[in-house]
Parts: structure tokens; C-alpha cells; sequence
């Protein structure tokens, strides 16, 4: 349980529970960066953090240990931000060598958790995948787009 | 729990459709349309895209190559885009797939660009039927710029609704055809100030013919040293700027132009000039210059010379206070990117120049601090003024937190000093004078 007001000098933490039952506990200052769906839950206190746990319904343990992950690396970032949070983006999806589906589950993440710089970046990324496709039928197999 | 983002079946479709509009916004459009085409859903969003996003489409060569996109597909690309279009520029293309729409109009359009490449061996130029071609398929059009082709020129005049023509290396065009363009169209702006080497003075004579002209852009070959076309250029009645590039004979053309030879009163005043490159007499540059007595505004833009490792061009104090007793009536004095013997060549401007209203100085050397200080003097004792002085250090010898200092904050009144404006307009080619006439 977190009761410690705001002015308080100890660090304050935040339990994530994504939906596979996985805590994350992150940060104040980082759960600030993680999107506008959090940052309005931690509001609804009035500064008085009184939850235990904040439930994400729609996300996994794996996609949220990446978003954090990349917050943790962009968030002090100053210049050359957007290119700078592309790279380490694209870095870390080597890292944990993501398909283009998992870069669909991580934009589908971002967007409901209103994170607009992930999602921008996550978006470039994307399309650039799509370029690298040669035809349309490349498309709709690498992205599981259904013709009508 | 709902496992929305399970690791498997997921698909582009998943995403909304603001998550979808970021992604394809950020894909060309050739890919766009290709996307469209696969799901109604993805056709929709491309459509609400290009309602405000394509009316400036650019086309390049390589957008074509990865997929096969045979001579049909491409025609129901450029259908599709169509009605969006107002501008279209081709970046390399083949001219084939231009030749496709012959049978096609596309009367949203009004500037075209076709950007060729005159070097490339085995390709397929564009020639004169393909100017007749943009006729029939761009009814509208009102602006046209041909880079690389090779047309004589034939048929430009029958585009009827031209008004701005910019051709750029075109060697192939041919002195026939330029009467019945400047006859028959009613041009405001003509550019062939690069590489249209096969052009010449003669050529240009029937320009005259074209009262419609406000913007004229040529190269020095194009005005013979011994006919009156120079004369004949500045007599017409809506010129605004005549751009002229010039390699080795810029004194010349300066003269020329300067020095008119016409009764006075006759050829346009001119209220501002610009130039920017390395020339070796200043002296002689500036006694030209000095010609031009209504002078309101004046930019000249050095150039660091690479022979001598880099040094800024050096502006004597002579050449500079003899300029500034000729030229009283500016109101804007750019030198940018000189060294300066001294504060006091410039100094004579702040004298002399009553209206003057901006003096921009920034890459200039010209002895730091001091030369600020000897302004606020000059400036205390002139009671005319009315508003202060701006003084541009952007780049210079100027220390920027001059800005802050007690004694500029003091004078905020008759000086005010800007340390981040730049010029209006930094995309200026080397060896280009440039007049601007009084409207």
C-alpha cells in the first residue's frame, strides 16, 4: 500500500499488473511517462496515491517489460529525441528479435494506454516495415490484413 | 482476463483507425493507394488522407520499381489521385508512364514539374510531342518547369494558360520558337537561368513582346554586350526582379544595368539588390553599385575564399564610405559574411542613411563590441529617428550577450540587437545579381 504524500522524500513506486497476472513496479517519476491512461487512475486521488495495485487489462507481461524498458532509456533524453527514441526502439525490438506482430501488439498497446511519442515512433517503424514489403500479397501476409 | 495482445493472429486491421492514419500517412504515396486497394477499411482512411494531403504530390522513379507496376496499374494510381492533385512533380520518371495519360485530362492541375536527367545514356527524353501531350492532358496548367528534355521548344506557346515557364537544362531549344512564346502567352515568370547554353541574346530579343513579365531569371551569355537588350528588359512595364546569373562577367552586367543608356525615366527604378559569391574588386564592384541612387535596400552575401584557407572577403574602408554617400536612401543594409578593415566604412551608413532601419551583419567581422558602441554614439546625436535601429549579429565577431549588457538595454530605444534573425531568404545560388524594381 502506497499512502506516502507527494512532498515526502522517499521514493514512491507503482504496481502495474498487466494481464497474465505480472506485477510491474515502477518508478512515480516513470509511470508519469507511460501514458495518459495511468497518469489519470494516479489523478483520481488527488495526489494521495492510495491504490495498491493499477490493473492494465489489455496488455501482456512481455509487451509492458518493453515499454518500460524503453521509457527507462528515453525519458532523460534532450536533443534529437524522436530520433534517438527510434533507435533505441529499434534496438531493443533486435534485442528481443521481434516480428512484425509484436510491433502490432506494442502500437495496440501504446494507443490504449495514450503514450503518443511510443505510438509515434512505434508507427514510423511500422511503416517502414511496410516498405520493405515488394508487393501488396507481401503485405497481407506479413500483416495479416484481410482483402475484401 | 482479455488477452487483446496475445502474441499470435495479429493483425494491422487490430489497430484504430487514428493508429492506422499515423502509419500510412508515413508511407508514399504509390504505397498508399497500393494499401488502399487491399481492405475497404484501409481505402477509407487513405481517402480521408488525401483529401487534405495530396494536393502537392511528388513522384520519383524508384517508388515504381519495387513492385511491378505495369503501364494500367499506374494509370489507375495517377485517376485515383487525380481529383486531389494541384501540383505534381516528377522526379525521374519515365517519360512512359507519362505518355500513359495520353488519353486522359486532369484538369486539377495546375503546376507541373518534370524533373529529367539529361546525363542518364539509353533513356527514353522527353521531346516536343510530349509538351503537346501536356497540353491535351493538363488543360490547366498554369505552371511548368522542364529540367533535362529535349524539346526545341516548338509547341510551349500553345499552353495556353502558362504563366510562370522555367527551363533548365534544355539544349536542344531552338531561337524559332521564342517569338510565338513571348507573343502568344501571357508569362509573369520566365527562368532559364541554368544550363540553357544553346539560348542567346538573339534568342531573348523578342522578350519585349511579353509585357506580362514580373519575374525574369537568365544567365550573363543571354544579354549581348552590344544589342539593346538589356534596355529593352528594363523597360518592361511589370517587372518586378530580374535574376541573372554570372560567372565572369558580373562588373558587366552590372554596368549595364546600373548605367542605363536610355533617357532617364524611361527604364524601371530599382529598389533593392542582392548578390552573393567572391569577387576580386570591390572597388569597382561598389563604384557600379553606387549608380544606383534610389537604392532602399542592398544585401551582398561573401563568401569565404578556399584558396586563402578559408578568410572571409576583406571590405575597405574607402570603398565602403564612398558607397555610403551614394547610396542615402536605404532602409536595409545586409553584409554578411565579410571581413571589414574597420568599424567606420559601415559606420558612414548609420551616418549618411537616415531611413535606415536594418543593418544586418551577421558571419561579418567588424572588430567586435566597439563597433556597437560607436553606433549608440552616432545614434544618440541623430534626433530624426523614430524607431530603432536593428542591428543583426548572428554569427559575427559580436559577443551575443551584448544583448544583456547595461548599456544596450540602456539604448534600448535608438538600438535594438538581434542575435538569432537570420536573412528571409538563405536559399540564394552563388554568381546571382538579383534587381528588384519598384511596383
Amino acid at each position: 500500500m502506497s499512502t506516502t504524500p507527494p512532498e515526502s522524500k522517499m521514493p514512491i513506486f507503482v504496481n502495474l499488473q498487466t494481464n497474465d497476472g505480472v506485477v510491474h513496479t515502477v518508478d512515480i517519476r516513470l509511470a508519469h511517462q507511460l501514458g495518459e491512461t495511468i497518469c489519470g487512475i494516479m489523478r483520481m486521488e488527488e495526489g494521495c496515491y492510495s491504490f495498491d495495485i493499477i490493473p492494465l487489462p489489455r496488455i501482456n507481461g512481455e509487451i509492458m517489460a518493453f515499454i518500460i524498458k524503453w521509457c527507462t532509456l528515453v525519458q532523460d533524453l534532450e536533443d534529437n529525441v524522436m530520433t534517438r527514441s527510434k533507435e533505441i526502439f529499434l534496438n531493443l525490438l533486435k534485442k528481443d528479435m521481434a516480428q512484425p506482430h509484436f510491433l502490432l501488439q506494442l502500437l495496440k498497446a501504446s494507443d490504449y494506454l495514450g503514450m503518443e511519442n511510443f505510438t509515434a515512433v512505434g508507427a514510423k517503424l511500422l511503416a517502414e516495415a511496410i516498405n520493405t514489403c515488394r508487393n501488396s500479397e507481401e503485405i497481407c501476409y506479413r500483416f495479416n490484413v484481410d482483402r475484401d | 482476463m482479455t488477452t487483446d495482445t496475445a502474441p499470435t493472429a495479429a493483425s494491422l486491421l487490430q489497430l484504430n483507425d487514428d493508429v492506422l492514419a499515423l502509419i500510412v500517412r508515413q508511407l508514399n504515396v504509390f504505397q498508399q493507394y497500393e494499401i488502399g486497394r487491399l481492405n475497404r477499411r484501409l481505402e477509407s482512411i487513405v481517402q480521408m488522407l488525401w483529401r487534405t494531403r495530396v494536393r502537392n504530390v511528388v513522384l520519383q522513379d524508384e517508388m515504381f520499381r519495387r513492385s511491378v507496376c505495369n503501364s494500367r496499374h499506374f494509370l489507375a494510381f495517377i485517376l485515383a489521385l487525380a481529383p486531389h492533385m494541384e501540383r505534381l512533380s516528377c522526379h525521374q520518371l519515365d517519360v512512359r508512364r507519362l505518355r500513359v495519360l495520353s488519353s486522359h485530362t486532369l484538369e486539377s492541375i495546375q503546376s507541373l514539374e518534370w524533373l529529367g536527367d539529361g546525363n542518364r545514356r539509353g533513356r527514353v527524353r522527353f521531346v516536343d510531342e510530349d509538351v503537346r501531350l501536356l497540353r491535351r492532358v493538363f488543360p490547366n496548367l498554369r505552371r511548368l518547369k522542364l529540367r533535362g528534355c529535349q524539346i526545341t521548344g516548338k509547341y510551349l506557346c500553345d499552353l495556353e494558360h502558362l504563366s510562370e515557364l522555367c527551363l533548365d537544362d534544355c539544349q536542344f531549344l531552338e531561337s524559332q520558337h521564342f517569338r510565338d512564346l513571348f507573343r502568344q502567352l501571357k508569362l509573369r515568370k520566365f527562368d532559364i537561368m541554368e544550363d540553357c547554353d544553346e539560348v542567346n541574346c538573339c534568342d531573348l530579343a523578342d522578350l519585349q513582346l511579353c509585357p506580362t513579365l514580373e519575374h525574369i531569371k537568365i544567365a550573363d551569355y543571354h544579354l549581348c554586350m552590344e544589342s539593346d537588350i538589356t534596355q529593352q528588359l528594363l523597360r518592361l512595364p511589370r517587372l518586378q526582379k530580374l535574376s541573372i546569373y554570372s560567372k565572369n562577367f558580373v562588373f558587366d552586367v552590372l554596368s549595364r544595368i546600373a548605367r542605363p543608356s536610355s533617357p532617364p525615366g524611361s527604364a524601371r527604378l530599382i529598389e533593392a539588390f542582392r548578390f552573393s559569391g567572391i569577387l576580386h574588386d570591390y572597388g569597382r564592384f561598389f563604384r557600379e553599385l553606387g549608380n544606383l541612387r534610389q537604392l532602399s535596400r542592398l544585401e551582398l552575401h561573401g563568401q569565404a575564399e578556399e584558396e586563402e584557407g578559408g578568410q572571409l572577403q576583406c571590405l575597405e574602408d574607402q570603398v565602403l564610405r564612398q558607397l555610403a554617400s551614394q547610396l542615402r536612401e536605404l532602409t536595409e543594409l545586409h553584409l554578411c559574411g565579410y571581413q571589414l578593415e574597420s568599424p567606420l566604412g559601415l559606420l558612414e551608413f548609420v551616418i549618411n542613411c537616415r531611413q535606415l532601419r536594418v543593418l544586418d551583419i551577421t558571419r561579418s567581422r567588424c572588430h567586435g563590441e566597439s563597433f556597437v558602441w560607436s553606433c549608440i554614439a552616432i545614434l544618440t546625436k541623430q534626433r530624426w529617428r523614430s524607431q530603432p535601429l536593428e542591428l543583426w549579429i548572428r554569427h559575427s565577431d559580436i559577443n551575443q550577450e551584448i544583448v544583456h549588457s547595461p548599456r544596450c538595454l540602456d539604448n534600448i530605444k535608438l538600438i535594438k540587437i538581434d542575435a538569432k534573425q537570420i536573412g528571409p531568404n538563405m536559399d540564394y545560388t552563388s554568381g546571382v545579381l538579383k534587381f528588384s524594381f519598384v511596383r
